[in-house]
């Protein structure tokens, strides 16, 4: 397993070296002058020439990128063209919120989800199974940003259950540890805070995890199906065994394996920064300042922040496969 | 163990988790706060709150700095920090009497070394300040001396006409900042961690991609504010900050979108402020390349445009049908040219591409030695209202006389390598004259080889005409110079103004006092709230 853990931590590094290459190519190569367009109007060919310099941009593009890389491996990204300020600084004081939505759609999707595979799965055929499905394949098909204005025209405007944006009401004071508001206002005794921010995840984690609930769903019911029909699975039932033991202890596990490779999939997704669910939402998550950077050609935070995503993206899924083996004591690395 | 296999502990697990739940998840939560604290949705973060900002930070920036000469509401010069001012007789030296008595938020003086020091900083003449984006807005300035404690003295390289709308125009770069506080902070956490002015309202605080607030004033110089807060919360959708307005989650709104407006002046908690501003959107040609170089093309394609039918069909309540080149009230704007912007003419159109050797095959499609009249118009997606409706619509009249138009929407940064290498055969956008002046849009549109001119344009009268408006001091030739400026750039149909943009803006009932300015800027000095 050590062995395992040890090559597959190579590949990431080697994973993020080409992504970083592949970012940096695209951002220098699409049109667009950074220097011009991070000054206004009236700014002389003299002005644009000068700030390019600053930005380093007169150097030789290999030159460019082989600072950018040696900074990135002591952690530092550079400084933002647009804020002056430290890309990694700009990029944790937002990426606990995408972080926060991430980890409330996941744990949504995953207790919808499943539950609802079970069932259908269990229940094959029936009203639910049908009914069940048909509303999966709806939310991996409907327009995110559809269902969110939806919903918050529902739950925001017409019954007022839920605020229309942001992390937590403004009239609300909480100190912020971690960044993670909910965490935060659990250790900091604050339960206005914790209400109030559970009020503002809920519309948009919800919202977010209408994918991954499908995909999870689909998943869960096809695998399942699958496992019961295993002989191990009769003959726990022939023995007498309840059916929630049938499913929980001795299916549940094996059903899970395909699971937890979506899971994986959807989660680093979902960490790309649902820009979508973050704009309707005005989620002050990450996904909202890589479109702005793109945009405006901030090199430095674009690097930084898409480099910072597939890092977690390629370290989780590093974790799920890691986690196959505890799942299923049949799978073992060399 | 039950049929199911649950076990008692289980079954209590799950009861007390789901009564957990319940309990964190109030359907009504009333969270009260000081009466008199204003929450305005803003749809769209500053990148810093200094002269290295977007255009967004024009938003934030009057609740809490000033200019020493303010632009009112009919973009009239009225005294702020400077209260009076005077031109020499060459129009190269201008002498301001600054206001005594002002102190910045932290409690240093206003004083005419101060204003020397912000405006030699935004020139970039100062090591530890920056140098502000649109500086060029004020290089003409050679010396700024302070003669005594309230007067500085401004020496400019070459008289200007323009030079006090253009000093008071962006307050990124004009606005005085306290400079004991610039040092303090430095210049790159100045205007992120820290803001220092002279302005009803302090700096509150900064929370990334959520709100920005600013806390009363007590000691303005002007008055103490009614408001006690305001909150900027950052709600980029359109739709979502409408819905935090109608819900009361906010209570003003600063960009109502226009196919809402009808609706939300029937609401009865709502007031929606309409107001010509300073921005007018256009539809550019170029003048040098592709079918267009041909003035005859460039004018047929202006008769072939329905501006009236755009602006009701299309633009709604945000625009109004274009008087001139700009907004009526900025300096250089006249209502008589309204005659000389080609009327709507399908035949004139079509006799005109005809005069210039473009003839329908009778397919519908006109042509030249044979090839088809094909043309791109392009555009950004909404960048300014309206810009991409108004780019299909043109797209559709020009097709109507036998035009094979394409679209292409682009974004930000390819547009503005476009504008630099003028490679677009036609496009929209909108651009404000935020100084309240005619050099400003004239000169960045119409000045040859300048990067925002995307058309190419170098008619030797015209440039001329600019330089000539910029240095003259006495109005009445300015006026004239102006005039006719736009008449010569209107015949040449380099640019079709399409619509005056409005401002909209909408505010809860109980928001009492607020007044659009031109500009689109917030004024909340006078605000407050009536509940």
């Amino acid at each position: 397993m050590f062995k395992y853990s040890l090559k597959r931590i190579s590949a990431l590094l080697l994973v993020l070296l080409i992504v970083s290459l592949i970012i940096f190519l695209i951002m220098h190569f699409a049109p667009g002058d950074p220097a011009a367009l991070s000054l206004g109007i009236t700014a002389t060919p003299e002005d644009i020439e000068r700030v390019k310099k600053e930005m380093g941009l007169d150097d030789p593009l290999i030159t460019q990128y082989i600072k950018f890389l040696k900074n990135a491996f002591r952690g530092d990204f550079g400084t933002s063209y647009y804020t002056k300020q430290p890309v990694l600084s700009e990029l944790m004081a937002l990426f606990p919120a995408t972080a926060e939505l991430a980890v409330a759609s996941i744990i949504i999707a995953l207790s919808i989800g499943i539950v609802t595979g079970i069932i259908s799965a269990l229940k094959q055929n029936s009203i639910f199974d049908h009914l069940s499905m048909v509303i999966a394949l709806l939310g991996v098909s409907m327009p995110v940003f559809w269902i969110g204005l939806i919903l918050l025209w529902i739950f925001s405007i017409k019954f007022g259950w839920t605020p229309i944006s942001g992390r937590l009401s403004v009239q609300i004071d909480l100190r912020s540890i971690t960044g993670l508001f909910i965490f935060d206002s659990i250790i900091t005794g604050n339960l206005t805070a914790l209400k109030d921010t559970l009020r503002h995840i809920a519309l948009p984690a919800f919202t977010l995890s209408t994918i991954s609930t499908g995909i999870i769903a689909r998943f869960t019911r096809s695998s399942m199906l699958e496992v019961i029909r295993q002989d191990y699975i009769r003959t726990a039932r022939a023995k007498g065994v309840g059916e929630m033991a049938v499913v929980f202890k001795h299916a549940l596990k094996n059903t899970l394996i395909p699971v937890v490779t979506v899971v994986g999939l959807q989660f680093g997704l979902l960490l790309g920064g649902a820009v979508v669910t973050e704009t309707v939402f005005s989620w002050p998550g990450i996904g909202n300042i890589i479109v702005i950077s793109i945009l405006r050609r901030d090199y430095p935070m674009v690097q930084g922040a898409l480099l910072l995503i597939s890092f977690i993206y390629v370290a989780i899924n590093l974790l799920v496969d890691i986690s196959y083996a505890y799942i299923d004591p049949r799978i073992r690395y060399e | 163990m039950n049929k199911y296999g649950l076990g008692q502990k289980t079954k209590t697990f799950f009861y007390i988790f789901g009564l957990i739940c319940l309990s964190l998840f109030p359907f009504e939560e009333s969270i009260t706060y000081a009466q008199q604290t204003l929450i305005v949705g803003m749809f769209a973060e500053p990148s810093r709150l200094d002269g290295r900002s977007n255009s967004a930070a024009a938003h934030f920036l009057p609740t809490s700095v000033e200019l020493l000469i303010w632009p009112d509401y009919d973009l009239k010069f009225r005294p702020k920090l400077a209260t009076s001012w005077e031109v020499s007789p060459d129009g190269k030296k201008y002498t301001l009497k600054l206001r005594k008595g002002v102190k910045f938020h932290c409690g240093y003086p206003f004083n005419a070394e101060a204003v020397k020091l912000n405006l030699e900083g935004a020139l970039g003449r100062l090591e530890g300040w920056v140098k502000g984006g649109e500086s060029g807005m004020i290089d003409l300035i050679d010396e700024v001396k302070a003669a005594d404690e309230y007067t500085v003295e401004i020496t400019l390289k070459e008289p200007s006409g323009a030079f006090l709308y253009n000093a008071n125009a962006s307050y990124g770069v004009t606005s005085i900042i306290c400079p004991s506080c610039l040092k303090k902070y430095g210049k790159d956490d100045f205007g992120i961690k820290h803001l220092c002015g002279t302005g009803p309202f302090k700096f509150g605080g900064w929370v990334r991609g959520s709100t920005v607030t600013f806390l009363k004033n007590k000691d303005y110089w002007d008055g103490e504010p009614k408001l006690d807060k305001i909150i900027y919360k950052i709600i980029k959708d359109d739709s979502a900050r409408l819905m935090a307005l109608e819900s009361g989650e906010i209570d003003l709104d600063m960009d109502l979108p226009s196919h809402e407006i009808s609706r939300l002046r029937k609401d009865p908690n709502l007031d929606v402020y309409i107001a010509e501003s300073a921005r007018t959107l256009y539809f550019f040609m170029n003048t040098k390349k592709g079918p267009t170089a041909d003035k005859k093309v460039r004018q047929a394609f202006a008769h072939a445009i329905n501006i009236q039918e755009i602006v009701k069909n299309v633009v709604g309540d945000i625009g109004q049908v274009p008087t001139g080149c700009m907004f009526s009230k900025v300096f250089g704007a006249n209502k008589e040219l309204a005659k000389f912007i080609p009327q709507y003419n399908v035949a004139k159109a079509k006799q005109l591409l005809s005069e210039a050797g473009w003839k329908d095959a009778g397919d519908g499609v006109v042509r030249k030695d044979g090839k088809p009249l094909q043309v791109t118009i392009v555009s950004m997606d909404h960048r300014t209202p309206k810009d991409r409706d108004v780019a299909e619509a043109i797209q559709n009249y020009l097709k109507k006389i036998g035009v094979d138009c394409k679209m292409q929407i682009v974004e930000w940064a390819y547009f503005t390598t476009g504008l630099r290498d003028t490679s677009f055969d036609m496009y929209t956008y909108a651009w404000r004259g935020i100084t309240g002046d005619a050099d400003y849009i004239l000169g960045s549109q119409l000045r040859a080889g300048y990067r925002w001119n995307g058309t190419g344009y170098d008619n030797p009268k015209v440039q001329e005409l600019i330089v000539l408006g910029r240095r003259e001091s006495d109005t009445k030739k300015r006026l004239q110079i102006y005039f006719d400026l736009q008449k010569i750039s209107l015949e040449d149909a380099v640019w079709v103004p399409i619509f005056h943009e409005n401002v909209t803006v909408g505010t809860r009932k109980y928001v009492k006092g607020f007044k659009v300015h031109p500009s689109g800027r917030p004024y909340f000095h006078k605000v407050s709230i009536e509940k």
